[in-house]
């Protein structure tokens, strides 16, 4: 119920320590608490008023935020939240990633959980920490706000916080937040979640969040002096670059000879992802070569003559014999997992089989790269028996504490949060994608840092291109199948999907039998498909695999709007209309609103297309947002398809930055675009064919559609994420269209292997 | 030459001019590894001497020997274009020519556009909100710059004609903020 004083606490004590606390850190207050607490205030008076906030004696206000910017605009979204509750002008805040650390002395180590967890990852910064944040905020104007009544002499009651200031009530005096900043830094915030949701800003007051504010970083993105990891430096630093074995099974035999033009020779372990992992702890899979600059550490390991050991097995790794696999485990293999019970009818297949007419339709989608266009790279300082540091481009801060506490890296210096010995500073991502809260790039790196050579120095140990393309955790490659079955009218009455993947959970704990990931947007569809039962059989096929945006979503989207697409067309009816048909009950009124948002903005049924041109559409939700892409395109060549536009219409329940969620979902897009059309990695002898963007096309500018995003809110529900739900829907529309407009459904993806080969256009 | 350092106690970049030691124009260089030279670069307006590999690349003398970050690696085989600089006013690929074969030259990185964020382009970058994860901006705003400082309003096709890839897939806001530039410059 508001701010309390601590017990021994006089007003006379307070302005001293206030005013002190404004210019300096020694203070003669007999207090102990009050000293303690003191140095929450830094040289020059600005002050951390809690975790989350600095504010300085000028007003400038620096918001921390617990995960990693990479392009989601959450340097942003975040800050704008705290900053609408804290209650300050735009202008005055600054944004920067909160390392393992905390603002002096407000704590001895933090977890993480004050921040709500330190992994960005799931599409969730935003939408996990939107009350967490409202609440922050608003306790850290509670502070201020007692801090003036307490200089006033005054009841809370008679005074009022203002944007960036603290008003008596009858407008006499006032405080701006700079002044009183050191003071509000020795109270302690309240944790009472009912007070705090008492004062917060009524919505139909606000003036950040859900308004276009320009995000905090950018400008640094436009002159160069953005640091993201392969762009840290210190004085003195040493560069190492990376070689993988060949195979994903093979192990180096022996340390290769010190090239020329190298400083040392690191062999390096694997760093399991689980406890038990398939790729066991400590097999020697790789080796780094450390030098002076990056191009020398590379061009020193391409010319080492590794001996590899490549087991018999590794002949077996190759894209046909997978793919083969997967058919006959699609054939008889046993599913396993949970599923939830209304996906789980046994009187589904009954209902299939029983129907007017059936449709079995299989779809598969190949591995995929995430191919962050900054490659994996990881900044390390080893000071023996004190301290580790580490710099990384890194979607986990707590990954690579863990690394460093490991036994593993054997570096003795105690628990994961303890930032006296374990100091982790997240830099700026050219791209996570799903890669970068992985450990593997962050334990090769302690270890080159742990090398007699090296150690006391800063080294960047780095992954090239060819490296990091070749040794990915990458999307699983999916075998799906659809069995639906029709009445006389075209309805489904009944719907058996069964796919068939490796599975990321299991390859990381030998010992788990679910998977989450691999049933995503398969499972509780809110279509109306009659009876429905969802199977998923593994397969143990040997490539990693990882978190590629959009996780399953990404694969089980594309099998489920091209099924629905293939019966609507074979049924006679509209595709729109169709899905629309199953999505008119209450469970399927959001899909419904977003369904029609996309097809209205396209002008599907009511605009006249020329000959040449066609329409298509999918929807599908992932990490509680829905979203519905409908695209227009044309054929003007073989082995191509023009994608001329795409209307999106996406409702993520609560629009934090208009310009930043349309960004997101455009964004989101292209990725998907890309792959659908081009991407792929193919297996051959335990090792990737495709190794850099020769081989892995994306989309340039000349074949860029235009695009046009709808938000839309729904009020009262759970916010969804905005980095990943554009991806999956966007291949099977541009299938469907392509379908709609050739009469050649494509049930393999990519849609053009042949012509994945990356050109000037 | 600055060079751009991380202040370890304040967490910020700071940016210091190294003091590279002045070296002999064409001297053969006593290190002794591979065959290196001295190379006297023009970057920026400004004349550097360094002891560099024949045969590295621009892209990593300016990354790894000049400390200037800002010009991106993503490919190394000449095919993504995260590496464009300006060469004599044109973009072109600095993974793809060695620092050897370019001193003398007008090399313009990122970093030499303006000293202020103040061209055209940079303005219309963050007017738009252009860049998402950034990897790709400094190539691409060169690469744009270059068109826009031809002097007439770039078409579509000359828009089109940049290859500079973009994995976030900004182009449309890229596409709009080419003309955001040529309107800033004409002060409208």
């Amino acid at each position: 119920m508001g701010q309390t004083l601590n017990p021994g606490y006089n007003r006379r004590d307070f302005i001293k320590v206030a005013s002190a606390a404004g210019g300096a850190l020694s203070l003669s207050i007999s207090l102990p608490w009050l000293a303690k607490r003191a140095d929450a205030a830094l040289p020059g008076g600005s002050a951390w008023i809690n975790v989350w906030v600095n504010i300085s004696p000028d007003d400038i206000v620096t918001i921390r935020i617990p995960t990693s910017e990479m392009g989601q605009g959450i340097l942003g979204a975040l800050p704008q939240i705290f900053a609408e509750e804290l209650m300050v002008e735009w202008a005055n805040v600054r944004a920067e990633h909160a390392p393992n650390r905390d603002p002096a002395g407000k704590a001895t180590s933090l977890t993480g959980t004050e921040y709500g967890g330190r992994l960005t990852g799931g599409s969730s910064s935003v939408r996990n920490r939107f009350t967490l944040l409202r609440r922050a905020g608003a306790a850290a104007r509670d502070l201020l706000h007692s801090a003036a009544a307490i200089e006033w002499g005054i009841d809370k009651s008679a005074c009022h916080a203002e944007v960036g200031r603290i008003v008596k009530n009858d407008g006499s005096a006032f405080f701006r937040y700079g002044e009183l900043a050191g003071a509000a830094a020795l109270l302690t915030p309240s944790t009472d979640n009912a007070f705090l949701d008492s004062i917060l800003v009524p919505a139909g007051q606000r003036r950040l969040i859900g308004f276009s504010h320009p995000r905090p970083e950018l400008p640094s993105k436009v002159d160069g002096s953005a640091i993201f990891g392969l762009d840290f430096r210190v004085p003195g630093m040493l560069f190492a670059a990376v070689v993988h074995c060949p195979s994903i099974v093979g192990t180096l035999a022996a340390t290769p000879a010190l090239p020329k033009g190298a400083i040392a020779v690191v062999p390096l372990t694997n760093y399991p992802r689980g406890a038990n992992d398939v790729n066991p702890q400590g097999v020697v899979n790789a080796f780094a070569v450390v030098a002076n600059d990056t191009w020398t550490a590379m061009r020193a390991a391409k010319s080492a003559k590794p001996k590899w050991t490549i087991p018999a097995a590794s002949a077996a790794i190759n894209s046909a014999q997978i793919t083969a696999d997967a058919n006959a485990l699609m054939a008889t293999g046993t599913p396993q997992g949970n599923i939830p019970a209304a996906d789980n009818d046994a009187a589904a297949p009954g209902s299939v089989a029983g129907s007017v007419r059936q449709y079995s339709k299989t779809y598969e989608l190949p591995y995929l790269a995430h191919m962050c266009f900054e490659p994996l790279n990881c900044t390390v300082r080893v000071t023996p028996g004190t301290l580790c540091e580490i710099w990384a481009p890194t979607q986990s801060v707590a990954a690579c504490a863990n690394v460093a506490a490991s036994a593993q890296m054997g570096l003795g210096l105690g628990a994961p949060n303890d930032h006296t010995k374990i100091r982790v500073t997240n830099l700026l991502m050219g791209g996570g994608l799903g890669r970068k809260f992985e450990s593997d790039f962050i334990a090769q790196a302690v270890q080159v840092a742990k090398h007699p050579a090296v150690i006391g120095k800063a080294v960047q140990t780095v992954w090239s291109r060819e490296e990091d393309t070749g040794n990915d955790q990458y999307r699983p490659m999916t075998l799906g199948r659809i069995d639906a079955g029709v009445d006389a009218n075209g309805k489904i009455v009944g719907w058996v999907s069964r796919n068939v993947s490796p599975s990321i959970t299991v390859q990381r704990n030998t010992l788990a039998t679910n998977d989450g990931q691999a049933i995503e947007s398969l499972i509780r569809l809110p279509y109306d498909l009659g009876p429905r039962k969802v199977e998923w059989v593994r397969h143990t096929a040997r490539p990693d695999v990882g978190f590629w945006r959009s996780v399953g979503a990404g694969m089980n989207v594309f099998i489920v709007e091209s099924a629905i697409d293939e019966i609507a067309r074979a049924e006679g009816k509209d595709p729109y209309l169709y899905r629309r048909s199953m999505l008119e009950h209450d469970e399927g009124a959001r899909w419904l609103r977003v369904l029609d948002t996309a097809a209205t903005m396209a002008g599907w049924g009511t605009r006249a297309l020329p000959a040449t041109r066609k329409l298509g559409i999918a929807i599908g939700e992932a990490f509680a947002t829905i979203v519905c892409h409908v695209v227009e395109v044309s054929v003007t060549a073989p082995n191509s398809v023009n994608v001329h536009n795409v209307w999106s219409a996406a409702d993520c329940g609560t629009v934090v930055n208009p310009d930043t969620c349309k960004a997101q979902i455009e964004g989101a897009m292209v990725y998907g675009l890309s792959a659908g059309l081009w991407g792929k990695v193919t297996w051959k002898n335990g090792g990737t064919v495709e190794k850099n963007y020769n081989k892995s096309r994306k989309l340039k500018m000349a074949e860029m559609p235009k695009v046009e995003v709808t938000m839309l809110e729904t009020p009262g529900v759970a916010l969804g994420g905005l980095g990943e739900p554009g991806t999956p829907p966007i291949a099977p529309a541009v299938a469907n269209a392509y379908a709609a407009l050739t009469g050649q459904r494509i049930r393999t993806l990519p849609m053009f292997p042949a012509q994945s080969v990356m050109l000037d256009l | 030459m600055p060079s751009k350092y991380y202040d370890l106690t304040l967490n910020t970049a700071l940016v210091i001019v190294s003091a590279d030691h002045a070296l002999d124009e064409g001297a053969e260089s006593k290190w002794g590894w591979g065959r290196t030279m001295n190379v006297t670069l023009n970057v920026n307006g400004v004349s550097t001497t360094v002891d560099v590999d024949i045969e590295m690349p621009l892209l990593w003398v300016l990354r790894d020997k000049l400390g200037m970050t800002g010009t991106k690696y993503g490919c190394g085989i000449s095919v993504c274009h995260a590496c464009t600089v300006l060469l004599d006013g044109a973009p072109i690929k600095s993974c793809d020519l060695k620092a050897s074969e370019v001193k003398g030259r007008k090399i313009k990185t990122i970093e030499g556009l303006s000293p202020d964020r103040s061209h055209p382009v940079q303005q219309a970058w963050i007017e738009e909100q252009v860049p998402q994860c950034g990897w790709c901006q400094s190539g691409m705003i060169l690469a744009c710059a270059a068109l826009v400082d031809k002097g007439s309003a770039p078409s579509d096709a000359s828009i089109n004609g940049i290859n500079n890839v973009c994995v976030c897939g900004t182009y449309n806001r890229i596409r709009t903020g080419v003309q955001t530039a040529v309107a800033i410059k004409r002060g409208s």
